[in-house]
């Protein structure tokens, strides 16, 4: 059966990823042109936070793009706790197209039943005045999570970059931090994959995630199956130089990210605009997720 | 073992073995489901992470409740000297044992990560009512153990010395507790135990309270959910809480106990006892609907709304207000008119002590109903992610696999343990008396 | 983090191990992997603890530029610049380019080296970011299967690919089911001489210049060649090879082409354009026809970047056009950050036009009308740009300032309804220049100056609206033939037939003409896909005229262009379709009868008015009537039908007696195709060949005219091949088109392929062999004397495009082999461009100034001459050359009515999905949506008793009862459930394209008798094409713009049928 209509992984070459991806690093850095030499982020106490290589940045003519490239470089430069990360999602500009969430779903391998970024669609008005408000929605990385005093075993907690972290390997599967948060932001790993019920599992369902710079094989039981998921601003690709991929692929252009505490990012600047406001502010839950309206 | 003890105590009946008989085949049926889910994971449920909590939780906090209810009754003979209830004292608290147990086991077999619960004891936060909770329970725990030994040491110590199996059993069990030959001694003995009893079961109240109006915080703290929100949870908990645990006693009684005047009036004071509770609830449910529906808000409404015109509404409709509600209490009044007092009583415990389970249900399910944002049920959509539920048959299974295991266990338990005084033990104890004197 | 050190250091045998286990039983990896998973966690307990958070401790593979390759993608056609982001030799992550100012705007400098651009990811879609899935999919097909049942019973077996070879060429009795005829059989004519005498032959039959009998007797010997000898002008036998790629791309098709045409001698090649916008494409070209090459302008585009004011009409900028990814940000930017305004014309609240200032809900097919009444209104208020119109050449335009002009002034006959020439009207003629191929002599057209008639090209401006008479002859200006036309009609009358206030019109008109020349309106299928859709766009395209806003910054632009990669220009190595010794000529009429004047065949001769079946002299690309007009045999039969990533039963409207063409082996004894899945019209082939996917392929697509940057993506080889590896012309290479088209030509020795394909010792034995040629004249560029080449690529560049092809086998990327293809010389420029995937300019080098760089520099027609001229082939009456307001009518002229049916049906497509082929991509379709809906506004809810979730089963004249019968014992109804919104004009029901699959791996077949199961996600929804209008003329065909050659999509009424 799987001969004739799956898609066989015998011609493909597999081998070890950690130990090639090593070996090839050795080898990129020995091929990289010099001058272009790999940058490590943080001078001296934070280089072990970002032990990552940063490609160097293309000169180019400065889009909204580039700037909060360097913003994040800049704020790179910072120790963590001095960082604080934030999403700025222009309203008026969001299209409603869910490319960040398929970018999100694909970028950290989520399986089905996660996904840490839908959005959401309304309709308001009457005939021929209405309109169709699209609200994206990743977690808002409360500055006072309610998701994180319910943990029995503080699996999940703040930050000092302000981003709200669930460490896979600590947390039980209790499920209580999902309905605490009020913007159903959470989600539980089932351990269910998208190939389930057809011919063959397909050979990316086996890729590692690298949720917070760590690999996270989703095999058995083995976490993250068994825990609660949920949007980490992309910290592994942040902490690598670059932008989350919700960011990189905002169809609209309506997504921003960077460093509310460097008053001079793109972020700062938008998130200073009257326009701004928060979701369930009344909460009390202090989002790092901005809108603009 | 069963029927190796039966027989000793010369009551087996043959219903007794073939209702073992079927206890072993639903918890064997269990076991395979929980193997399963132990091996493939959550998977095996029908939860969702929009319903994220669904049979188990609602279980657990119903043997929770079962548990405090049963403990809360039992004090009011060891710390209270509501002597009249002093037959169903032993009963009820190792109801309460087994109903905590279950509780846990129930919250256990939920985890994602079940070989994980230890962390909960190693890496503790405090500011979790989960946490809490877990401690708590194990006090409570091991209150309810310590009372049980010290109330049940000497007949352990005395049946211990018949031997067998069972002999063994309880003599290991008394922890080589001997009571004193003479009278008065053992007078003082039993005074002294009565003593710890009373205050273990005062220490044992407000742990119970915790226990179960703790477990009522562990939904009442969520802000996100308006239905849990708010102070009153805990209380309502708490009385549901005491509802079931006086139904499940008066069930147990009407069957398990003395049929004598005495308890014929003891059953009476059960009942009437679970119908105040019951009464209780239905009032606080009134309050909650009535203001719920008044505030118009769809937060509150719909949650209403999907409890009592969804799917579920059967649940709502026969459990939580016939079976909860309206049918132990019609019982219960009509037991006082009819010959067969034992049997409308006993009836009205199980219907009200099962009927209970609807309200537990109601408390976990229908909070996950209605989408934290509008339109976030429709964003992105699969099974895993639906804003509804019905337990899968694993879920079931296993379920009714535990509760067998656990029905099994407590009615061996009620056989190997001197729970009553049956003749068997007074024997027992005057020849133990007798013979300590011939000693003497 | 041992254990997961451990797990990735697992060798390649175990972990394949691993995999198949799983496929045997879920249940045992899961078990040992609870043991696995369990035991590493008890150092925890013995006191490790965990870290107060977690810091990275593995670099992430997906920012090294090894890991990184560059493509075009193909999930939709918009061509969008690809990262394919690779990790353990598997495809895991695509991303945008950022060499592509698609995928970020303003893009990165070109030559930008790949490690520096790795940092930058741009932007792509949801099914773009989902292309994993297309890829991976667990329905995708690896071998060559053969039906083992009727056509269509959904039985199959798979076979050797050289033995499926083998027995398309020769044919024979292939199924038990007697005789079927072979490619070799079909391929009569072989001589390429003498296809080429035949060619001309056929050519001078049609001008009249030959009789038939004279045509007999000259091929007397060649007779038994033709299909038919009484009718010389059907061309040869070989025509009855009939080839069907929908989606297929550019350079994929010139290498299609190479072979349908070139090798088998077959004139029959159609992709999809009728079911898509063609009449867009022929409304358009006819607008901008260059006489002299006889071509034109396929499509205008606004620069929305920078202008003020645009109408999306009948599209948006959010949902589908010329995508999403390219356009959405561009607007969006303008609504926060400029003072950009858009309205939007759809009956339905599209994204798009939940943003607009102004959303005008026109009735379905309103679109000329509304478009009518804003030319009369702006002619009335004199809100064009006279200025821009009195210029009657492009010199009088330059010294305006302006690059285009428009033939408002030029004089046109009203006897003939023809332009009036310069000899007409007794202007000098400068004497014709020296004939050249493929060229016309120039056309000398008159204006009326203040001092009498001159030639366009020697006044500085004419007179606009001007009546009068040349010598006698009766003429009008262009402008004054429009005033009337639409004059004929008052502006209320407009409104009404668009269903839109007279305020909306003004409203519209004056906005439209308030923004001088930084306005622009973008169309697409929404007014196109009628029956005078042709018109409609050309009404629109009017209204730009008026404005003259061709060419400027802000104002319409043609596209960016690219480069001659087809090795069209002097002095490019590769001229690709000239390097093809022994090429056959192809002639004769094609099966559609497209780009063919009826009168011209001896079929007109035969026949007469009305014509069996409808020519289409100005269209092109016509898909929807290939299958049932070889179901009629009309005009001739087909033996041999070819279809390639196509799947007319599911995408053309009415797609019942498509089917019941392809069932029948009497009616097209041989179906072949090639796919990668068992698709809705793949079912019914009888061969069935695995094609690779678009991560697998190679092509030079081109680019989408949004942004106007100039730009040439590449599509290449980024992920290993999925499909079987086989030996053709002896190497190695994965099953795809091409494959079978090489092993089919070394199997009949066919010319142009194999050792000595493109000459002598220039071999085309492999894909490579002809795409990285393409590459290399890409690389060279348009100029002669190589000024406009590439630099050529680094070591280090060299050494990265080796690394990041490391996961890929040889059968695909041998560096030597590719090396030769192009030749040492030009070897690291293709690195260059294939490091980039592709070849682009900067943003802004699209604008000079406030011009935009690629312009259009020749005369807008608002009169087509060419439309003028030609006969309806049904009704045999002449077409009009301006539009006016018109009934929808069937081919022969009877107009639509469809009574009984109460709801306008419109279809629509969604930002996730792509036509018939995104059900399996799991991550946005399926989940994003997995099921359309019936859109109902809710006061035809209450009119009609629908409510919000009633399912409901859609009925139209076409299909009374809402079933499609599959002709395999299999019926599909129509059923949907019913969403009420204030967001669709009432009166209409909105059904979303892309579900309803009924093959697809929705449903069950069987191979080599083990039984597959469908997948439900896949068959969500439904699809309403089959329900969609018939010609009352062919009776198996979709009602088509005569004119515009495109299928109907949006005339079709229907009736909601409440299922219970
Ligand atoms: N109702 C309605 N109908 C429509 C439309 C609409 O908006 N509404 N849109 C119309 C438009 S604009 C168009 S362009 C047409 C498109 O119509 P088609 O060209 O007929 O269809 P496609 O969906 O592009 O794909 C054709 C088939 O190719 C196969 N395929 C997919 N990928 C590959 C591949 O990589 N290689 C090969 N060899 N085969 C592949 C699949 O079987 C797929 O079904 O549909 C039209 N039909
Ligand atoms: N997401 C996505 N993008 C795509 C594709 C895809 O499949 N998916 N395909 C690509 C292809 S091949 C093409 S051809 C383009 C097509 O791009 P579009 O033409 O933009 O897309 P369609 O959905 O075919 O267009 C129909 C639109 O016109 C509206 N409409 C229907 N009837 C009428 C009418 O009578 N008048 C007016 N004014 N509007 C009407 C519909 O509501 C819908 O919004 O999209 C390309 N881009
Ligand atoms: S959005 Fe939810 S999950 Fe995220 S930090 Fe806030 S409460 Fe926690
Ligand atoms: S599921 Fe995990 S993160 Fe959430 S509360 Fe439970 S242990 Fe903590
Ligand atoms: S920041 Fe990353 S994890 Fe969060 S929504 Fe965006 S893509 Fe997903
Ligand atoms: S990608 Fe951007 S525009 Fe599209 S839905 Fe997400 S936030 Fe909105
Ligand atoms: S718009 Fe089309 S081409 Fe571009 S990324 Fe999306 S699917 Fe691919
Ligand atoms: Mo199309």
């Amino acid at each position: 059966m799987e001969r004739t209509t799956a898609a066989p992984p015998s011609k493909r070459e597999k081998r070890g990823s950690l130990d090639r991806t090593r070996r090839n690093l050795l080898k990129a850095g020995a091929l990289v042109p010099a001058g272009l030499a790999v940058a490590r982020a943080g001078s001296t106490s934070q280089a072990a936070e970002a032990p990552q290589s940063m490609p160097a940045l293309p000169s180019a003519p400065e889009g909204p793009m580039l700037r909060m490239l360097k913003d994040l470089r800049r704020a790179l430069q910072k120790p963590v706790e001095q960082r604080r990360w934030t999403m700025v999602i222009d309203l008026r500009k969001c299209i409603g197209c869910s490319a960040c969430t398929v970018a999100c779903i694909a970028e950290n391998r989520l399986p089905p039943g996660v996904v840490y970024r839908p959005v959401v669609e309304e309709e308001v008005g009457r005939y021929p005045n209405v309109t169709r408000p699209f609200l994206p929605r990743p977690c808002m990385q409360c500055d006072n999570p309610p998701c994180v005093p319910v943990c029995p075993v503080s699996a999940t907690y703040k930050r000092p970059d302000g981003v709200v972290e669930i460490n896979y390997e600590k947390c039980i599967g209790c499920r209580y931090c999902i309905p605490a948060c009020p913007y159903g932001a959470r989600y539980f790993d089932w351990g269910e994959n998208w190939t389930d019920g057809t011919p063959a599992r397909q050979p990316y369902e086996d890729e590692p995630s690298h949720e917070y710079g760590r690999v996270w094989r989703r095999r058995g039981r083995g976490s993250p199956v068994g825990n609660v998921r949920k949007c980490q601003f992309c910290l592994h690709r942040v902490e690598a130089g670059m932008l989350p991929a919700c960011v990189t692929t905002c169809v609209g252009g309506a997504t921003y990210f960077g460093d509310a505490s460097d008053p001079k990012s793109l972020v700062s600047e938008l998130a200073a605009e009257e326009r701004a406001f928060r979701l369930k502010e009344e909460l009390g839950t202090r989002p790092k997720v901005i809108y603009l309206r | 073992m069963q029927a190796e003890f039966g027989a000793a105590r010369g009551r087996a009946g043959r219903g007794r073995v073939a209702a073992y008989a079927v206890l072993a085949a639903l918890g064997l049926v269990g076991m395979v489901a929980l193997a399963l889910r132990m091996q493939q994971g959550l998977r095996t449920t029908a939860l969702t992470s929009s319903v994220s909590w669904g049979l188990w939780v609602a279980l657990y906090i119903y043997f929770v409740g079962l548990s405090a209810g049963s403990f809360l009754l039992s004090t009011l003979v060891y710390v209270f000297g509501m002597h009249r209830l002093e037959r169903v004292g032993r009963m009820a608290l190792l109801s309460a044992f087994f109903a905590l147990a279950g509780a846990l086991i129930f919250i256990w077999v939920d985890l994602g990560h079940p070989e994980r619960f230890w962390e909960v004891f190693l890496f503790p936060n405090y500011r979790s009512v989960m946490t809490v909770e877990t401690f708590l329970y194990v006090a409570y725990l091991i209150l309810i153990l310590a009372e049980l030994w010290l109330l049940m040491r000497e007949d352990m110590a005395v049946l211990g010395l018949s031997g067998g199996l069972r002999g063994r059993l309880l003599s290991l069990l008394s922890l080589g507790y001997r009571p004193p030959a003479d009278p008065a001694s053992l007078e003082e003995e039993r005074r002294k135990a009565g003593r710890w009893v009373k205050i273990l079961g005062s220490v044992g109240v407000p742990v119970a309270i915790g226990v179960h109006g703790g477990t009522g915080a562990i939904f009442a703290v969520v802000q996100a959910r308006p239905y849990w929100f708010g102070g009153l949870f805990p209380i309502v908990f708490l009385v549901s809480a005491l509802a079931s645990g006086a139904a499940l006693v008066t069930f147990l009684y009407a069957v398990f106990g003395e049929r004598d005047e005495e308890g014929e009036a003891l059953l009476r004071t059960l009942g009437g006892l679970t119908v105040l509770f019951l009464a209780l609830d239905l009032l606080f449910l009134a309050s909650e609907t009535l203001t719920a529906l008044y505030s118009r808000n769809p937060e509150h409404t719909e949650v209403w709304r999907a409890m009592t015109g969804g799917r579920y509404a059967a649940v709502f409709w026969i459990g939580q207000l016939v079976m909860a509600g309206l049918a132990p209490i019609a019982l219960v009044a009509a037991a006082g008119k009819v010959r067969s007092q034992r049997l409308f009583l006993g009836l009205a415990g199980a219907v009200a002590a099962a009927g209970v389970l609807a309200i537990r249900l109601n408390i976990v399910i229908p909070a996950f109903v209605r989408p934290e944002i509008r339109g976030l049920d429709t964003a992105y959509q699969g099974a895993r992610l639906a804003y509804s539920y019905f337990p899968s048959f694993g879920e079931w299974a296993t379920t009714v696999g535990l509760v067998a295991l656990g029905v099994l266990a407590f009615s061996v338990s009620l056989e190997v343990l001197p729970f009553m005084e049956t003749p068997e033990v007074v024997t027992a104890r005057a020849a133990l008396l007798g013979s300590r004197r011939q000693e003497g | 983090m041992e254990r997961e050190t451990k797990v990735a250091r697992g060798g390649a045998g175990e972990e394949i191990e691993g995999r198949r286990e799983f496929l045997k039983t879920g249940a045992l990896l899961g078990g040992a992997a609870l043991a696995a998973g369990a035991f590493p966690r008890f150092p925890r307990l013995l006191g490790m603890g965990f870290p107060p958070y977690l810091k990275p401790t593995h670099p992430y593979p997906l920012a090294q530029p090894e890991n990184v390759l560059y493509t075009a993608c193909l999930q939709c056609q918009i061509r969008c610049l690809l990262k394919v982001k690779v990790e353990d030799g598997v495809v895991v992550k695509i991303d945008g380019s950022p060499y592509s100012a698609k995928q970020l705007y303003p893009n990165i400098p070109y030559s930008t080296p790949p490690w520096e651009a790795a940092a930058v990811d741009g932007k792509i879609c949801p099914k773009g970011q989902a292309g994993v899935q297309t890829h991976y999919d667990p329905y995708r097909l690896v071998k060559v299967l053969k039906r083992a049942g009727p056509r269509g019973s959904g039985k199959w077996r798979t076979v050797d690919f050289r033995q499926a070879i083998r027995e398309v060429v020769e044919g024979g009795d292939l199924f038990g089911e007697g005789h079927v005829p072979g490619l070799k059989e079909i391929r009569a004519l072989k001589d390429a001489a003498l296809a080429k005498e035949m060619a001309e032959d056929v050519a001078s039959l049609r001008k009249g210049k030959m009789t038939v009998e004279e045509f007999k007797a000259k091929h007397r010997d060649h007779l038994d060649l033709l299909i038919d000898p009484d009718h010389p002008d059907l061309g040869p036998k070989n025509n009855q090879f009939v080839f069907l790629p929908g989606r297929i791309n550019r350079t994929r098709s010139d290498f299609a082409k190479r072979f349908v045409h070139g090798a088998l001698g077959s004139v029959n090649f159609f992709p999809h354009t009728s079911i898509c916008e063609l009449a867009i494409f022929v409304a358009t070209r006819e607008a901008t026809l260059d006489p002299i090459t006889g071509g034109g302008v396929m499509h205008l585009k606004p620069d929305h970047a920078n202008a003020e004011f645009v109408i999306f009409w009948g599209t948006g900028f959010a949902e589908a056009n010329f995508g999403v990814t390219p356009m959405a940000e561009l607007v969006t930017r303008g609504l926060v950050e400029r003072n950009f305004k858009f309205a939007v014309v759809d009956p339905r609240l599209s994204k798009s036009a939940a943003k607009a200032w102004k959303w005008v809900p026109v009735k379905p097919g309103g679109d000329l009308a509304l478009a009518l009444g804003m030319i009369r209104w702006i002619l009335e208020n004199g809100r064009f740009d006279s200025r821009y119109l009195e210029n009657p050449n492009i010199e009088a335009a330059k010294k305006d300032g302006e690059t285009s002009h428009t033939d408002a002034t030029w004089l046109v006959r009203t006897d003939t309804m023809t332009y009036l020439r310069a000899g007409e009207a007794g202007l000098p003629v400068p004497p014709p220049p020296p004939a050249e191929p493929g060229k016309n002599p120039p056309e000398w057209y008159v204006v009326m100056t203040p001092s009498g008639p001159a030639r366009y090209d020697q006044a500085e401006a004419g007179l606009l609206d001007f009546e009068g008479e040349v010598r006698g002859v009766p003429v009008k200006t262009v402008f004054r033939l429009l005033k009337e036309k639409v004059f004929a009609r008052s502006l209320e009358e407009y409104a009404r037939e668009a269903g839109v206030e007279v305020a909306d019109v003004v409203e519209l008109a004056r906005e439209f003409t308030s923004h001088g020349k930084k306005v622009g309106i973008d169309v697409y299928r929404g007014p196109a896909k009628h029956p005078f859709g042709f018109y409609a766009i050309h009404a629109i395209n009017t209204l730009v005229a008026l404005v003259g806003s061709f060419n400027w910054k802000g104002g319409m632009s043609k596209g960016g262009g690219g480069w001659d990669d087809l090795g069209g220009k002097k002095g490019q190595p590769y001229p690709v379709a000239k390097m093809h010794p022994g090429k056959l000529t192809p002639f004769g009429v094609n099966m559609s009868r497209e780009g063919l004047k009826y009168e011209e065949s001896t079929l007109f001769k035969r026949d007469g008015y009305p014509a069996k079946r409808p020519w289409y002299p100005l269209a092109f690309e016509m898909y929807h009537d290939v299958i049932p007009a070889a179901g009629a045999g009309y005009p001739y039969p087909v033996k041999v039908l070819w279809l390639h990533m196509a799947t007319p039963a599911y995408s053309v409207p009415g797609g019942g007696p498509q089917i019941e063409v392809l069932k029948d082996p009497r009616k097209i004894p041989l179906v072949i195709a090639t796919d990668i899945v068992i698709g809705e019209t793949s079912m019914y082939a009888d061969y069935i060949f695995p094609d690779i996917s678009y991560l697998e392929q190679w092509a030079s697509p081109g680019d989408v005219p949004v942004p106007p940057v100039k730009s040439n993506p590449i599509r290449q080889p980024v992920a290993a091949p999925v499909t079987e590896v086989v030996k053709v012309f002896g190497e190695e290479m994965p099953i795809s088109m091409e494959a079978v088209m090489l092993a089919i030509a070394e199997e009949m020795g066919l010319p142009g392929f194999g050792p000595d394909g493109f000459g002598p010792g220039l071999p085309l034995t492999r894909p490579e062999d002809f795409y990285l040629k393409i590459v290399a004249n890409l690389a060279f560029g348009d100029k002669e004397d190589g000024s406009d080449s590439l630099p050529d690529a680094s070591e280090d560049e060299l050494a990265l495009f080796r690394r990041a092809r490391r996961h890929l086998p040889p059968s695909v990327f041998q560096e030597e082999r590719w090396r030769r293809a192009v030749g040492e010389a030009l070897w690291r420029k293709v690195v260059y461009v294939l490091n980039r995937g592709g070849r682009f300019k900067s943003v802004e080098s699209a604008y000079e100034g406030e011009r935009l760089s690629s312009r259009f520099e020749g005369a807008f027609h608002l009169f087509l001459e060419r439309v003028s001229k030609a006969r309806d082939s049904i009704t045999g009456k002449r077409w009009e050359g301006l539009a006016g307001l018109l009934q929808p009518s069937y081919s022969d002229g009877t107009p639509i009515r469809q009574e009984g049916y109460p709801l306008a049906l419109i279809t629509y497509k969604e930002v996730f999905a792509t036509q018939s082929r995104t059900p399996g991509v799991y991550w946005a379709q399926p989940s994003l949506a997995p099921q359309n809906f019936a859109l109902v506004n809710p006061e035809d809810g209450r009119a009609l008793g629908l409510g919000d979730g009633d399912l409901v089963r859609v009925l139209s004249s076409t299909l009374p009862d809402g079933v499609l019968d599959l002709g395999n014992g299999r019926r599909v109804a129509l059923e949907v459930r019913v969403k009420l919104t204030e967001g669709v004009r009432p009166g209409t029901v909105a059904i979303s394209h892309h579900y309803g699959h009924w093959a697809y791996g929705a449903h069950e077949v069987e191979i080599d008798g083990v039984k597959i199961p469908g997948d439900p996600r896949r068959g969500g929804g439904v699809v309403v094409n089959p329900a969609l209008l018939l010609d009352s003329h062919t009776r198996t065909s979709p009602v088509t713009d005569p004119i515009g050659g495109s299928a109907v999509f949006f005339q079709t009424r229907v009736r909601l049928e409440k299922v219970t």
